[in-house]
């Protein structure tokens, strides 16, 4: 295939068989599903049966990059791994940053499909055209920082390595795969996919390189996209502060998610806040492949119990091992951050399930006796002992290590008033009480309560500008009230489809999404300079697309028995918000649901008619 | 690496960028190599095909060079590589002017300007980090 941008190539590998080859990329196929998420979910749409088990020898896991990916396009690092998701049973996908998706495309292949079972432990390593699958006794067992060390001792000092820990190797639903040692594709527990299917890693080297179509204007884009990045103010408060800074902003909308999704804001929230850790804990900032921004944050904590030093924690773990647990101690939840990563656990995931678990024994549905220790709230001793027992699965650690929900089942209907989950996936650190739009997007995002594929950042954060520009005018100044329904089904639906062309191309969330700088205009730009695609260059093509994908991804649902009465969100949200900037508000969710649906030419039960799969070209 | 590879061979191609950056995810810290133009490999070439500038950058004279390799093994910092050919040396020449690499770095981490050098803290940190190089596999 003569595109720019791609390498052109899928590398196929059977671990039942041990075999292992090489297919075309198809260009008609990259033309109407990009790369990323989007080309691997028509992979994976094609490819698994209905009703397959996650965990089973017929699922597979996939892993894409996009046509952007290796350039210098800032942030080109991204890659999406897919699957059949064990924690939720339905579709996945799990976006990681680093430096795994650019080697893989040096290697010469833009994507990879991985079928079958292997009988024992295995490494898959990929050295260019040298395709190996290797044994991997030696390894088992040992943590993520362990085994990727020795894989680079023993393959190649400079290869990439997708790990999975000893959660992963334990099924657990909550595992997450590791790169360079302290990034994560951490939602949907696809570490758990990898260790059904006894793969312990994935290590890439690659020599090649990325071409594009149209070298100097490449280069002027570039440098065009990378100088507003430089001069935006919110990309360089990310720079100092990473993914903190939410803490701060959240407790002023109150939406900052705090004892089991239950308030709105956290008194004690001000040490968590970015400026403090900075001042307190900051080490060094490290960025992913080709980054202008650099939101990576290592930490010390110099004293205290939990003193260790380590990458992260993001937003998300502060607020899931912090603020949701009533935890203050940041070495706590720096240590716990450490643990996931180590371990191979998604920390939402893992640190959501204990705040769920802490709401239980309050309640006095778990007790002592049950757990080994009390689970107090804000107890941070408690709660980095439970999730290195999850992490190891003991005692009522390896119960918790299956997630909120299928733990909440196991203990009967009493404990679901406290499982706070969407389509079984912990709740992400947001709360459409306080956020209206992001509730219509944990309610209906393809992979269960999700953040990142539809959430409408400018409302939150009253970007009035971006919004007029991206919803019109005339959705001023409603749009930028997080507290109302009004106009969130249409902001919800079309920043869902640019977020599916995000995920695609692939670039990062951090300069798309939040602060607002890269959007259609620059993808319509850069996407023809990459690839020669003239149709990348046409906005009704690409408007098209992203419906497509998001409809797609719908369909694998759909095909698992998913419809309307599973975009719902836990009763929680539709009763007042107790406290803070917000208290009184709650959702209503069915007026947006319905206004969704018909936005996305769905029924009324949430299914793709007929018509709008046939207008997407996804009747097949 | 990028800028690199994409001036001097115009595609994205990190391996044969003429300078780069060893992580050790496992203490979370990174480390740029790069050519200090020290001319170890003129002394070292026997068919001198690598000539010094009048700023004092050491390049090769492709045309002269027979791809014996003696500056590949001279090379203290591992950063002289073969064409993708094998047929010369290649290494770092500074671009010639203003190298790619120090306009291409967002974080401010590459300078041509020895006075803007780290301080001594971060030089010893480096010093150590690039000790452990070889016993990572790396020259």
């Amino acid at each position: 295939m003569n595109l720019g941008g791609y390498v052109g190539k899928i590398l196929r590998v059977n671990l039942a068989t041990r075999e292992t080859h090489e297919e075309n990329l198809s260009k008609d196929l990259a033309i109407k599903f990009m790369g990323g998420s989007g080309l691997g979910a028509y992979y994976l749409y094609k490819e698994l049966k209905a009703g397959v088990d996650p965990l089973g020898e017929e699922n597979k896991l996939l892993f894409f990059t996009g046509p952007i990916t290796g350039t210098s396009w800032p942030t080109a690092g991204r890659s999406v791994f897919l699957s059949k998701s064990p924690l939720t049973g339905i579709y996945a996908e799990s976006h990681v940053g680093g430096f795994l998706g650019p080697e893989f495309k040096y290697a010469g292949y833009d994507g990879l499909i991985i079928e079958g079972r292997s009988d024992k432990p295995t490494n898959l390593t990929i050295l260019d055209d040298q395709v190996n699958l290797e044994d991997a006794k030696k390894i088992m067992g040992l943590n993520t920082a362990e085994s990727t060390s020795l894989l680079l001792e023993d393959f190649h000092p400079d290869a990439q390595v997708a790990v999975i820990g000893p959660a992963g190797e334990k099924l657990s639903r909550t595992s997450s795969i590791i790169i360079n040692m302290a990034r994560a594709a951490g939602r949907c527990g696809l570490g758990a996919v990898m260790g059904s299917k006894n793969l312990k890693t994935i290590a890439v080297k690659g020599t090649g390189g990325v071409s594009v179509q149209e070298p100097e204007a490449f280069k002027v884009a570039v440098d065009d996209v990378s100088k507003r990045i430089l001069t935006d103010i919110q990309a360089m408060e990310q720079r100092k502060f990473g993914t903190n800074l939410l803490v701060a902003l959240k407790s002023q909308i109150g939406e900052l998610v705090t004892k089991n999704h239950s308030r709105g804001t956290f008194e004690n929230a001000e040490v968590l806040m970015a400026e403090h850790l900075r001042e307190n804990y900051f080490q060094k900032t490290r960025a992913c492949f080709a980054c202008r921004v650099g939101c990576k944050k290592q930490y010390r904590v110099e004293e205290g119990p939990f003193a260790c030093e380590s990458e992260g924690p993001e937003y998300e773990s502060v607020m899931a091992f912090g603020t949701n647990c009533l935890n203050d101690d940041f070495g706590a939840i720096l240590r716990c951050n450490q643990l996931c990563n180590l371990y191979g656990m998604d920390a939402i995931s893992v640190g959501c399930t204990i705040a769920f678990a802490m709401e239980l024994f309050e309640r006095g549905i778990l007790t002592t006796d049950v757990i080994g220790f009390p689970l107090e709230w804000g107890d941070a001793s408690a709660i980095v002992r439970l999730t290195e027992m999850i992490g190891k699965r003991e005692g009522i650690g390896s119960e918790l290590a299956e997630g909120s929900w299928a733990f909440a089942q196991k203990i009967g209907p009493e404990a679901m008033d406290s499982v706070m989950t969407v389509k079984k996936m912990e709740i992400s650190g947001q709360d459409g009480r306080t956020h209206r739009s992001m509730a219509l997007g944990h309610a209906t995002a393809a992979r269960g309560a999700d953040h990142l594929r539809s959430l409408v950042i400018v409302d939150q954060l009253s970007y009035q500008d971006v919004a007029a520009e991206r919803f019109g005018k005339h959705t001023l100044p409603e749009i930028c009230n997080p507290y109302t329904e009004q106009y969130k089904a249409i902001a919800t639906k079309l920043t869902e489809d640019v977020y599916a062309l995000r995920d695609s191309v692939i670039t990062c969330w951090y300069t798309c999404s939040w602060p607002a700088i890269i959007w259609m205009d620059d993808f319509l730009r850069v996407l023809p300079l990459a690839t020669g695609i003239k149709a990348f260059g046409e906005e009704n093509h690409l408007r098209l697309m992203g419906e497509r994908l998001v409809t797609l991804k719908r369909m694998f649902n759909v095909r698992e028995g998913i419809t309307r009465k599973d975009d719902q969100l836990p009763k929680r949200f539709s009763e007042p918000m107790p406290d803070g900037p917000g208290k009184g508000a709650f959702v209503t969710l069915d007026p947006m649901l319905d206004e969704y649906y018909e936005l996305r030419g769905w029924d009324e039960n949430g299914i793709p008619t007929e018509e709008t799969l046939s207008r997407l070209g996804l009747d097949f | 690496m990028l800028a690199c590879s994409e001036h001097h061979v115009g595609i994205f191609q990190p391996a044969v960028a003429r300078l780069f950056v060893a992580k050790f995810d496992d203490v979370s810290r990174d480390l740029p190599v790069v050519c200090i133009q020290c001319g170890l490999c003129a002394k070292a070439c026997p068919e001198e095909a690598i000539e010094k500038s009048p700023e004092n950058v050491y390049f090769v004279v492709e045309s002269q060079c027979t791809g014996c390799g003696e500056c590949i093994t001279a090379c203290p910092r591992g950063m002289i590589k073969m064409d993708s050919q094998g047929k010369f040396a290649v290494k770092c020449n500074l671009c010639e002017g203003v190298p790619s690499c120090v306009e291409a770095c967002p974080y401010e981490a590459l300078s041509t300007d020895a006075k803007k050098s780290s301080s001594s803290q971060y030089r010893k940190r480096a010093e150590s980090l690039a000790a452990e190089l070889p016993r990572r596999g790396r020259s």
